[in-house]
């Protein structure tokens, strides 16, 4: 049972990334931009996003289905599930101290970390999530690259489902406590124990609530179950002091947005009270949590303070063994969202974290043979779609269109979750965690009181530089054919630095102001060093440069220069409309969106007014002296964006492989054209990842325990880039490990594991477990094995076992099985209703003829 | 007392209930603690999110707390929460009470407008399109079947149109929708399975209308299937009642045609039950039909108050309260007027 359960752990994290859609891509043409001439963007409920698919109604689905639907829809040769690990469940634990006279058992930390054995990952993986989830043992999922670093740690640890286990620490636990066990429930002081699990209904955490509750009930707890939905479940457990323990337990879940190769804040998130996500929420009254050492070794993973990455890796590790000591948090599963489109959909990438939803796959997908795509969400517009690129982008579906309609500088590879060049190439040179660059003398920064730029103050140092070459912008132009200039990269950081430290906008942007001050205090300055390149200095390290110039590229070039003029002329001159929603409520204006007819109207009207006075915003476009763009120039950018409003009614210009053509709120749509510019830098093909390269183990040669003889094992790979494999052998029994460490390299494809004879003839059980943690460094994932070495065995024999690729079973995914489908379900449905109107009818009927017979006596 | 001092008299007692349904209101929202407590949760869970977001960005944890902080507070002003319910909401219903719907915190129109007004001025239409429209045709089947049916009762059409209507009376209204959209939309495909337009929609104009118009066939459809049976039944039986009145019996006698009889003699005396289901019928048709609109994605009035409560928009919920109220006060005004017009033996004194 359990080595098949390994075996399908393996399949499912390699099944994540499979689909069954072709694996050769052809790009459909050479023209410059996206693969499709348009997509059109429609809202779909979650519930009937299956059947419309199906119907034809759409060839792609952004939104994750319901686990019955995607099952069923596996099984349709028409469509593709595609599948990523997006998001993960816990069940967060109340530790408040109970009053005098009362207990909390879930203050007590052995009582916790007994229920960490009675939450049956592997069960509730595959009987409640039906294969599509990974257990989780802690806040890094196995679907994490972070998994290899506290990979020892989380097989020592021995958490696992047992019951028996679980409630000899609870008895000890609570007897020293002062409780009493009777007729199988925990008293205190003769007062019956309750807690209260506070269960979200929603999706699949209803049924681990209901799991959970009855293990609970093993233990001698009497827990009441109380089902909540998002909004009152919020404000139970985060909006009321832990104290007053409206709630001992909760089942909460968390989304996934991007890979993220070295985790530096979930740590904090999930573990540590200062950053506010432990019970008490840092909220002002409210009891707090402690816990001193995680917090700070965690604040030490977050601001960097480490020398390198093994520094960085004891430091994570240590943090994660004092959060499983304190097992606040029992964590669950690691959910696949169950993305579907159209089977003869072509170009899709699946990222490791948010599979087809992230940004690469709308630029190079298509159907042979079809110029347009109709691609699905829960929403398009929202009550919080605000298209302003300064303080709007409030939800994700807007978000999911704006990816497509801007190129950004720099964007997280899908696979290997570091930041790498998109549009704008890098160059990065740090002088460390302790050391400073000088910057030059004709480098400048923005001065709010004078309102322009000026030249930083000699001797003003940095810790890192990063040289930003914007070729590929320039090259091309805007959706309304204007050029793209250096002008239209520094006037963003211009207004950005200007609503922070000019206090008269930072009075009326004051949440843009403070959230970002910490931030643009860390740039030191800038420089032009030629005309495709922009220097700018920051104190920031990090041990991977593409993290500092991830940080460092603070200009996003999303929109022209005079399109952000015209907005900033309404919100901090007119006083007409503002960027943020609290403003916007504050002063009683619109939350400024360019999508809105009326807004819209409003820019195009500053646009006007700048053009009929020949305004130019010259001390945000003048470096040195000299101006960045002439009258003539601003002009013609006037009127260009004023007829980009009359021929399209919005205001969104931008420089990405697609232009808004029409945005209907009422409709729920919205329509993206493709951007054909001759000079646009990207072709079909040239933004493609597809499937991340699969890490497959092709063989074993399988060792044997014999006395006086090395114990050695011998894996065979394939896969991408430079790979290495992490070992632990250990004393199933005991939990002990024996050995871990790095496997030896024999060659790029063959790795030995090898336990020296010394050690061998230490060894006193009769089987042992050998685990291996295969990674890539061009993957942000990994893949796990486990091998079952026993005493006795022929040495020398290779045991090769199937590879970790085999045949996807339908055991994993099950095509239907249980799931039952709509149409099944329907017809239950409708024949259940037929019997009950049969017996209404039949009653009614008797009672009309009662009342009929009744009448005629009388 | 003259009939102009009485309805004077009703129409102050009507606006009487207008003022206690909303200081209930002001009572449920403020009072039990219910709208702070879900404002700050709101607040809390925003800061939150934040916090996530801001990590990437501010590494000083001192400073990423203090930004926090002042986050929260401008988030607390924002929602109001500077200031006590009973300062707060009082202002709220003073304000409507002027007329001054005022703004929404959280939600907005599609062209973006916070303005409560412009939200109801972009939402009443489709529910009038929808639950208001499907309210007038129910009326009308009801009234034609129910009266036809007053005059055959026993008869075998009577007996299967009751349980028909038993029926019709029975089926949720969302459980028929899902149904008519599984055999309409994805089965038979001659309506749209929800939503407002088409794809892409059609720029303006008549098109756009007509559009708008099929989109909206299925959902008053199911309204209709859903309403239609205890319409006739009510109306058959109001009906049937005075129909079997000695005074009928008698104009009958007197050989008048039956339809004089059924106009003048049945219908004129069963006009005021009939008028009062249909006039507040009406009424509280503006209110929407929050299942009907959620199953065919139809954002309508319904939807708008269901979102307001949910996201505790104080300022929507008591501008819609106020809206619904003032509606159905108007409708019992108009009531008092009509029944003095239709029935002549309804006098005050």
């Amino acid at each position: 049972m359990k080595r098949s359960l390994w075996f399908m752990l393996a399949l499912a994290l390699f099944l994540v990334f499979s689909a069954s859609s072709s694996s050769d891509y052809t790009p459909p043409h050479n023209q410059p931009g996206p693969a499709t001439d348009t997509i059109n963007f429609r809202a779909f409920a979650v519930e009937i996003a299956s059947r419309e698919l199906e119907a034809g109604q759409m060839d792609m689905y952004l939104f994750s289905l319901k686990t019955p639907a995607a099952e069923k829809l596996q099984a349709n040769p028409a469509a593709t599930v595609y599948q990523a690990p997006a998001s993960t469940v816990s069940i967060v634990l109340n530790p408040a101290p109970a009053p005098e006279g009362e207990l909390n058992p879930l203050s007590i930390k052995e009582v916790r970390q007994a229920l960490q054995h009675v939450v049956n990952r592997p069960f509730i993986a595959q009987e409640v999530y039906k294969g599509f989830a990974l257990p989780m043992l802690s806040h890094v999922s196995p679907a994490d690259f972070d998994y290899l670093t506290v990979y020892d740690l989380l097989k020592e640890s021995r958490i696992g489902y047992d019951p028996q286990l679980a409630r000899d620490m609870v008895k000890e636990a609570m007897t020293q406590a002062g409780a009493e066990l009777q007729d199988g429930l925990w008293r205190y002081k003769g007062k019956r124990i309750d807690l209260k699990f506070i269960v979200r209904t929603e999706d699949e955490r209803w049924d681990i609530g209901n799991a959970l509750r009855a293990e609970l009930a093993t233990l001698g707890f009497s827990v009441s179950l109380v089902p909540q939905q998002f909004g009152p479940a919020i404000f139970t457990v985060y909006g009321t002091d832990p104290q007053q323990f409206g709630w001992h337990l909760y089942t909460e879940g968390w989304g996934r947005g991007a890979p993220e190769r070295y985790d530096f804040a979930s740590i904090n998130q999930m573990c540590a009270p200062w950053l506010g996500n432990m019970p008490g929420w840092q909220e002002v009254g409210f009891w707090q949590y402690e816990a001193p050492q995680i917090d700070q070794l965690g604040q030490r993973i977050f601001t960097g303070d480490f020398t390198g990455l093994e520094e960085r890796n004891q430091l994570y590790v240590q943090a994660t063994e004092a959060c499983l000591e304190e097992s606040l948090r029992l964590w669950v599963v690691t959910a696949i969202n169950n993305f579907p489109a159209n089977a003869l959909l072509q170009g899709v990438t699946q990222d490791v974290v948010s599979g087809p939803k992230s940004l690469w796959t709308l630029r190079e997908a298509h159907i042979p043979g079809k110029t347009d795509l109709t691609v699905g969400n829960l929403w398009v517009w929202t009550e919080r779609t605000t298209w302003n690129p300064v303080g709007g982008f409030g939800d994700i579906y807007s978000v999911d269109i704006w990816n497509q309609v801007h190129d950004p500088p720099l964007w997280t590879h899908p696979f290997t979750g570091i930041p790498i060049p998109f549009r704008a190439q890098y160059q990065v040179e740090t002088a460390g965690p302790e050391g400073k660059l000088d910057l030059p003398g004709d480098a400048f920064s923005w001065d709010a009181g004078a309102g322009g730029w000026k030249a930083v103050p000699p001797g003003t140092r940095a810790t890192s530089k990063v040289t930003f070459d914007y070729s590929k912008y320039f090259q091309s132009r805007w959706h309304d054919g204007q050029p793209i200039t250096m002008a239209d990269v520094l006037y963003p950081i211009s207004q950005l630095f200007d609503m922070v430290y000019n206090p008269d906008k930072s009075r009326i942007e004051f949440s843009i102001a403070t959230t970002n001050k910490p931030f643009t205090d860390t740039f030191r300055g800038f420089r032009i060093t030629a005309d495709n390149q922009l220097e700018v200095y920051v104190d920031f390290w990090h041990f991977l440069p593409d993290y500092i110039a991830q940080y460092a590229s603070i200009s996003g070039v999303s929109m022209p220069w005079q399109v952000l003029a015209a907005m900033d002329n309404l919100v901090f001159q007119q006083r007409t409309a503002a960027y943020s929603d609290t403003t916007a409520a504050r002063f009683n204006v619109p939350w400024l969106s360019l999508v809105v007819d009326g807004n819209a109207r409003l820019v195009r009207n500053a646009l006007r007014g700048f053009a009929d006075t020949g305004y130019l915003p010259q001390s945000a476009l003048t470096v040195n002296g000299e101006a960045l763009v002439n009258e003539t120039e601003a002009a013609a950018r006037y009127a260009s964006a004023i007829d980009w409003f009359a021929q399209k009614k919005h205001m969104v210009i931008s420089n990405g492989p697609f232009y808004l053509e029409r945005f209907d709120s009422s409709a729920q749509f919205a329509q993206l054209k493709a951007f054909r510019d001759p000079d646009y830098p990207f072709h079909p093909g040239d933004l493609y990842y597809g499937k991340p390269p699969a890490i497959k183990i092709t063989g074993v040669e399988k060792g044997a325990i014999q006395e006086g003889a090395d114990l050695t094992t011998v894996i065979a790979l394939e896969g991408p880039g430079q790979m290495g494999v992490r070992y632990i052998f250990q004393d199933p029994a005991t939990g002990q490990i024996v050995k871990s460490g790095l496997a030896e390299a024999l060659d790029s494809s063959r790795f030995q594991v090898r336990i020296p004879s010394q050690e061998v003839a230490n060894l006193t059980g009769d089987l042992y477990h050998l685990f291996l943690a295969v990674y890539s460094d061009e993957l942000s994932t990994l893949l796990e094995r486990k091998l079952d070495i026993e005493v006795g065995t022929v040495p020398g024999q290779p045991t090769s076992t199937a590879p970790a690729e085999a045949q996807p079973t339908a055991t994993l995914l099950p095509s239907g099985e249980g799931g039952g489908g709509v149409s099944t379900g329907l017809m239950i449905a409708i024949g259940l209703v037929i019997v009950a109107l049969g017996a209404a009818a039949g009653i009614g009927a008797g009672l009309v003829v009662l009342v009929l017979r009744s009448r005629r006596k009388a | 007392m003259s009939i102009a001092k009485t309805l004077a008299i009703r129409g102050a007692t009507l606006l009487g209930v207008l003022f206690a349904v909303l200081v209930m209101v002001a009572v449920t929202l403020g009072a039990t603690g219910f709208s702070d407590r879900m404002l700050t949760a709101i607040v809390g869970e925003e800061v939150r999110g934040l916090r996530q977001g801001l990590a990437q960005t501010i590494r000083d944890s001192d400073e990423l707390e203090r930004v926090l902080q002042e986050r929260r507070q401008q988030l607390e002003e924002s929602y109001g929460l500077n200031r006590e319910w009973y300062l707060r909401l009082p202002q709220m219903i003073g304000r409507v009470i002027r007329l001054d719907m005022g703004e929404a915190r959280t939600l907005q129109s599609g062209e973006g407008s916070r303005r409560v007004t412009d939200l109801i001025r972009e939402r009443l239409p489709r529910t009038l399109l929808l639950v208001t429209t499907a309210t007038v045709i129910t009326a009308i089947i009801g009234l034609l079947l129910g009266v036809k049916l007053a005059t055959r009762v026993g008869s075998k059409t009577d007996r299967l149109v009751s349980l028909l209507a038993a029926t019709s009376n029975a089926l949720p209204a969302w459980w028929a929708g899902i149904l008519l959209i599984l055999l309409f939309a994805f089965e038979v495909r001659i309506f749209p399975s929800g939503g407002l337009y088409s794809v892409p929609p059609p720029e303006g104009g008549f098109d756009r209308l007509q559009d708008l118009l099929w989109h909206a066939t299925l959902p008053v459809i199911t309204l209709v299937v859903v309403s239609a049976g205890s319409w006739t039944y009510v109306v058959r039986t109001m009906v049937m009642n005075v129909a079997q009145e000695d005074f009928v019996t008698v104009a009958r006698a007197k050989g008048l045609p039956e339809g004089v009889v059924t106009r003048r003699h049945i219908l004129r005396v069963a006009a005021p039950p009939i008028l009062t289901s249909l006039i507040l019928g009406l009424a509280s048709s503006v209110g929407g039909a929050i299942l009907t609109e959620t199953v065919f994605n139809w954002p309508g009035m319904g939807r708008l108050y269901y979102d307001a409560i949910l996201s505790v928009d104080e300022a929507v919920v008591v501008a819609l309260t106020f809206m619904f109220t003032l509606v159905y006060v108007a409708a019992r005004l108009i009531l008092e007027v009509l029944y003095i017009m239709v029935d002549p033996r309804v006098r005050y004194l």
